[in-house]
């Protein structure tokens, strides 16, 4: 079965924009992609960081 | 001149209707906190009802209105030319508009239509809500964050031949 997508327009400094889109080519991915990958990244990130705090949380 | 503008009050672009009637300097910042245009008037509420810049901001999102209520002992003008003159913001064109090219919106910002898993969007949607912040402001952020972290492709070294 397809994955459900949800469609999002997203306004962003142009400078960044650039980066991202260089950072796509030389990846080799659409530029869609390439931000799903990062903000995948960022997420994973923030969960690992929150990690230890709740283990912490936990043992407290 | 320094300005903390995390600690400045603000509101959203969307909601300029609830600015203070106060004299201040203000400022217009995009999603990932860049400040786009720099401004003063003796009632910001009143100044937004008949801005010039309103056609041209209407299309963009998550914009922020910050403000800064100075000290009685500095006038507005100084003040706004000072932070004008550190800044720099693109939207602020010395002299007289009619006779200079106005940035266009699209130097600033730059719409990009994406196509997320929903349960990525989901997630991101959590996120944003818990740090009180727009969606788009959150994937701004961190896709920043993300490229600021790899270095540039000029600076990277060639791999060893």
């Amino acid at each position: 079965m397809e994955k459900k997508t949800v469609n999002l327009n997203v306004r962003m400094p142009a400078d960044l924009h650039d980066r991202v889109k260089q950072q796509a080519s030389r990846d080799m991915r659409s530029l869609n992609l390439e931000v799903l990958w990062l903000l995948e990244r960022g997420l994973e990130s923030v969960k690992s960081a929150d990690e230890p705090e709740r283990k912490q949380a936990d043992a407290g | 001149m320094q300005v903390e503008f995390a600690t400045l009050p603000s509101v959203s672009f969307e909601e300029r209707r609830h600015l203070p009637q106060e004299s201040a300097i203000y400022f217009v910042t995009d999603p990932g906190g860049a400040v786009l245009y720099i401004g003063k008037s003796v009632d910001i509420r009143q100044r937004w009802a008949t801005h010039h810049l309103l056609p041209r901001l209407k299309p963009m999102s998550g914009l922020r209105i910050a403000w800064l209520v100075p000290d009685q002992a500095r006038s507005l003008v100084s003040i706004e030319s000072d932070l004008i003159r550190d800044l720099d913001p693109p939207l602020n064109v010395v002299g007289a508009p009619t006779t200079k090219r106005l940035p266009r919106l699209a130097d600033v910002a730059v719409g990009l239509m994406l196509r997320l898993p929903a349960d990525l969007n989901a997630d991101l949607k959590a996120w944003a809500k818990e740090d009180g912040r727009s969606l788009s402001n959150l994937i701004v952020h961190l896709l920043k964050r993300a490229v600021m972290s790899r270095p540039s492709p000029d600076t990277t070294p060639s791999p060893p031949a």
